[in-house]
């Protein structure tokens, strides 16, 4: 009789608050990969980023050393400096190019919409691999393609791969292959503009290009602060293409912050040295997010 | 122990006998730290057999997959116990993932294929790797160990190469003949002036890197100096013979004396079409010639050796080459090595490999086998196998440093820069030394 009862709690406990629980367990999977995958490792990291330790033996905390290091570094510096340009490249002359081929193929007059949408995109699903290899007979001095092109129509041939044009050649290359991503984010945007705000707008006897910096371009906003904001955050953690192209180099005039993290940690074991790098990383990109999200107006409430 | 010829009938039960003694080994690591190689893992001391073996071998390219795969039927024969899984990982990651099991202590396999590049960072901390020096001290009389030092550092060997990895000349002998240079020349001086004779034609004598190291570490390895660093490991890379070898090489590559490598691919278009008409490389690099010249070249390639520095100086170094070692994880580590002397010293195993990947062995009497001494049609016939044993033994010495990485970067900076002119040769090294004295002195 005792057990009884006491199973006979047991289970009425267990109905009540099964009910309650429910919902945290289900949404408990998400938490724990969070802990353990992100909040875990960004704690850890924020630890090894004040320590030394060659990836074996005993760890020595040095506190905010490395980071004081850091600011010396004329290679970090330098890297950051690339980065930065890599950045300023992809919003100020990928993504206008973006728009740009996104408002031509909007277009009423363009047919064959979906073979550009294609066209466009299939860069994004080439292995960067294979695609940079490409690039890197194309931008060879004697026998590539692009001098082959430029002393064909009279000019000289340039190295695209020396410390003056490396960066630029780079940019091309991401240019090539992220162009088309962004271009069907705006194609995306520019397609939800309902039709009737440009009729209006053409009753009110406004022109093409009223229309497009009163209309378009506003109504766009929301899908330009994701296409920069996605950008600016690829941009700087910008990696395969520079190290594929020229290693980071010559002189690593072209060599990222992301190349710069993975070259301390891996190459030269300088495992905390590689956290701080990796934590100043993520506090710029976080910064620049934040002035554009406040840039664009996404804290107001518009 | 003398190793200048061993049967394979010998080498066979010796293997077998160690392989016994493995397994023995592994039934006692309960009482045994893991990571020590039993004294007696090379005296062939018979034991009964006991538990299986299974070991682990990470490897990074299919030439290497292939070798194992080819020689695992052999080794099975003589070892039925032991069970090696091989693991192919690419490039990098490999040297990436062997790291994170070093740093956590689990997961690093019992033997690893290290590229020679790749092994300095492995010196940092606690090395993760065996010390093999007193398991190779019987080979010494025959192993070139000028092809231990990639994985040496101050006197403690934690890897032995697979390769030879001998560096000559090889040359377009029609195109030479006709600048008029006769081949094979003394010095490097000589082969300077003799290359003018390509003067007026489109076709240079041989090209150099412009942005990198690697042609560079060549020519200064060769002069037996030490590199970068000394025995004792301290940076000399600003040394009189550092910067007299950078000043030769900027001079050659400024006058347009020696051409500038195309990069990537397009280098091989320029052997091809004859406009750089030799290259300076290892035994691979001379495979890669034969393949991506192909027909076209034909019966138009030599090799020769390097010329010297100086008269009787050496007239080879090495470069490239990928080294067996076994990690301080390995629950089996007699049984790792047994099976990396099987693989290494046994000729008849060395042959297949060399069937697979074309690398010749770094043993010398191995060398002298008919088989690689068979003249190379590709190569006009020559015994291209013969110039490498003539010259397999003059590799240099050359030191190692857990800093090695952080080293050539900074000397791929230095040879851009003065091949550029930015710096002068002297002021690019010393720029060089002393930042790389500070970058050590930081840890």
């Amino acid at each position: 009789m005792h057990s009884i009862t006491q199973q006979h709690i047991r289970e009425r406990l267990w109905y009540r608050y099964q009910r309650r629980l429910a919902p945290y367990l289900f949404i408990s999977p998400f938490y724990i990969l969070f802990v353990v995958f992100a909040l875990g490792p960004l704690i850890a990291a924020l630890y090894f980023s004040m320590i030394k330790w060659p990836g074996t033996g005993p760890m020595t905390f040095l506190g905010l050393a490395n980071y004081l290091e850091l600011f010396e570094d004329e290679i970090f510096l330098k890297s950051l400096g690339n980065t930065t340009y890599y950045a300023i490249g992809a919003v100020f002359v990928i993504l206008p190019v973006a728009l740009f081929l996104a408002l031509l193929i909007n277009a009423a007059v363009v047919r064959a919409k979906s073979l550009f949408r294609i066209a466009f995109i299939l860069p994004v699903l080439t292995s960067t691999v294979a695609a940079t290899i490409m690039f890197l007979l194309m931008f060879e001095h004697q026998y590539g393609l692009f001098n082959v092109a430029l002393e064909a129509v009279g000019l000289n041939a340039l190295k695209w791969l020396d410390e003056e044009l490396v960066k630029l050649s780079v940019l091309l290359v991401a240019a090539w292959r992220y162009t088309g991503l962004s271009m069907l984010y705006f194609l995306a945007g520019l397609q939800s503009i309902p039709t009737d705000v440009y009729e209006a707008a053409s009753v009110d006897g406004a022109g093409r290009w009223t229309t497009f910096w009163q209309i378009t371009l506003p109504l766009l906003r929301p899908v330009s602060l994701f296409v920069v904001v996605v950008s600016i955050i690829g941009s700087f953690q910008f990696f395969a293409e520079p190290l594929l192209l020229a290693g980071g180099g010559p002189n690593n005039a072209s060599l990222t912050i992301a190349n710069y993290l993975y070259r301390v940690g891996f190459s030269y074991l300088r495992m905390g040295y590689a956290s701080a790098v990796g934590y100043i990383l993520a506090v710029i990109i976080f910064i620049l997010t934040l002035l554009q999200l406040k840039f664009f107006g996404a804290f107001g409430r518009s | 122990m003398n190793t200048s010829k061993l049967s394979r009938r010998d080498f066979l039960q010796r293997a077998a006998f160690m392989t016994m003694g493995a397994s023995a080994a592994t039934a006692l690591a309960a009482c045994q730290p893991a990571a020590t190689v039993s004294d007696d893992a090379t005296a062939g001391d018979a034991a009964p057999m006991s538990e299986p073996v299974e070991l682990s071998l990470w490897t990074f390219g299919s030439f290497f997959t292939d070798f194992y795969e080819a020689i695992f039927p052999a080794y099975k024969e003589i070892a039925p116990d032991v069970t090696i899984e091989v693991q192919e990982i690419p490039g990098g990651q490999l040297f990436d993932n062997l790291i994170a099991s070093f740093a956590a202590g689990t997961g690093a396999p019992d033997i690893a294929d290290i590229e020679q590049g790749s092994m300095s960072r492995f010196f940092k901390g606690e090395i993760g790797l065996i010390d093999l020096t007193d398991l190779i001290a019987p080979y010494v009389d025959d192993y070139v160990m000028a092809r231990t030092d990639p994985y040496a550092y101050l006197g403690h060997i934690y890897g032995i190469d697979h390769c030879l990895c001998p560096v000559v000349l090889y040359y377009r002998h029609d195109l030479y003949a006709e600048a008029g240079i006769e081949m094979p020349v003394a010095t490097w001086q000589d082969f300077a002036e003799a290359a003018q004779g390509f003067e007026g034609t489109e076709a240079a004598a041989i090209s150099l890197a412009d942005r990198s190291w690697g042609d560079y570490w060549m020519l200064l390895t060769q002069r037996g100096t030490g590199g970068i660093f000394n025995a004792d490991g301290e940076v000399i890379i600003d040394q009189p013979e550092a910067i007299d070898t950078l000043s030769f090489y900027v001079d050659q590559l400024t006058s347009g004396t020696f051409a500038v490598t195309p990069s990537g691919p397009a280098s091989y278009a320029a052997l091809t079409e004859g406009t750089i008409a030799g290259r300076i490389g290892a035994d691979w690099f001379g495979g890669f010639i034969k393949l991506n010249v192909g027909d076209p070249g034909h019966g138009l390639w030599m090799a020769a050796p390097l010329p010297a520095w100086e008269e009787g100086g050496a007239r080879t170094t090495a470069h490239g080459g990928t080294g067996y070692t076994i990690t301080r994880q390995s629950e089996a580590p007699d049984a790792a090595w047994a099976f990396i002397e099987f693989a290494l010293f046994d000729e008849d195993n060395k042959y297949i490999e060399y069937g697979v990947n074309n690398l010749i062995p770094p043993i010398l009497s191995m060398l002298d086998d008919e088989r690689y001494l068979a003249p190379d049609p590709w190569y006009s016939d020559q015994s291209i196998g013969a110039l490498y044993r003539d010259l397999g033994g003059e590799i240099p010495r050359h030191n190692r440093h857990p800093f090695f990485s952080e080293a050539v970067n900074l000397l791929s900076n230095a040879v851009t820069e003065a091949v550029a002119g930015d710096k002068n040769p002297a002021q690019a090294l010393e720029d060089m030394a002393q930042e790389l004295r500070e970058t050590i002195d930081k840890g």
